[in-house]
């Protein structure tokens, strides 16, 4: 039987479909008997969607002009 | 069919040269995918790697079959032009030790000598990222955190949650094992998991 211990590191290979048959078995029996891993493994979850929403690399004012110009030498400024 | 419609009617007009849509593209990627040559090569030649990355798109735009997103595709060219600057610089993108260390990694010390939690888990709350990202000092503190992480770590992480790339092409980015790159996966989303945790807990970064 996995521990909760085990659960912490088996996280994201079974977000991830990196659980052989037997691991994923495993971790879903677990799931089914243990709300803490259950709270885990949705708390990961929820990190992993949070992650992929934050904006953290902002196009600088003034970039977008200058990569069109080189893209687009012939043409003038963008609308 | 693959593509969603509003990016599909983005690539229709990308296809006709419309300026806003071409404006509209670029502002919504360019310093995502600046921070990803950032990552691979530094900041000297990242700018460079990004604007050729640009004009390799648009000129192969036409050929786009929206197998994947276009983000992903657009992090793929940056990726490979990246990759051909490594090897004209005779360097490997190399994954450090620390970057699979596993010190004081969030919730591992959360268990009992029989290895199950010690107390329950205190539900955050939110339930989706948009209520967790309402409070624009966790997203702050979140971006932070992500900037601290070790650059393989942050790597796996951008590319697998933020780009949408496989584990395959994150492996031979990195130059490591499909493996190693859970791993190190792993290890950064537990950091921001403990980060939210942290958060919700002192309301604090």
């Amino acid at each position: 039987m996995l521990k909760c211990r085990d659960m912490l590191e088996l996280g994201t290979a079974y977000l991830d479909d990196g659980l052989n048959r037997p691991e994923l078995w495993a971790v879903r029996m677990h799931l089914l008997i243990c709300p803490n891993c259950r709270a885990y493994i949705q708390k990961l979850k929820l990190t992993v969607n949070t992650v992929g929403e934050l904006e953290s690399y902002r196009t600088r004012e003034g970039e977008v002009e200058l990569i069109l110009g080189r893209v687009f030498p012939q043409a003038g400024r963008a609308d | 069919m693959l593509i969603v419609v509003d990016e599909k009617d983005l690539i229709d007009r990308l296809l006709r040269q419309e300026r806003l849509a071409c404006a509209q593209l670029v502002r919504l990627h360019h310093g995502r995918l600046r921070a990803v040559a950032r990552a691979l090569v530094g900041d000297a030649k990242a700018e460079d790697i990004v604007q050729d990355a640009w004009i390799a798109a648009f000129k192969a735009l036409p050929k786009f079959e929206g197998r994947s997103s276009l983000k992903t595709w657009l992090t793929r060219i940056v990726l490979n032009g990246a990759r051909q600057q490594l090897r004209k610089d005779k360097r490997m993108p190399t994954v450090d030790w620390d970057d699979f260390s596993d010190e004081n990694m969030p919730l591992s010390e959360r268990f009992d000598g029989t290895g199950h939690w010690d107390k329950p888990l205190v539900p955050w709350s939110g339930d989706t990222p948009e209520e967790l990202l309402d409070r624009a000092e966790l997203a702050g503190c979140l971006d932070t955190h992500l900037q601290q992480l070790p650059r393989a770590q942050r790597l796996a992480l951008m590319l697998r949650d933020q780009d949408g790339l496989a584990f395959s092409e994150i492996a031979e980015c990195l130059e490591t094992t499909e493996a190693n790159v859970r791993v190190l996966l792993h290890r950064a989303r537990l950091k921001l998991l403990g980060v939210i945790d942290r958060f919700e807990e002192v309301g604090e970064c």
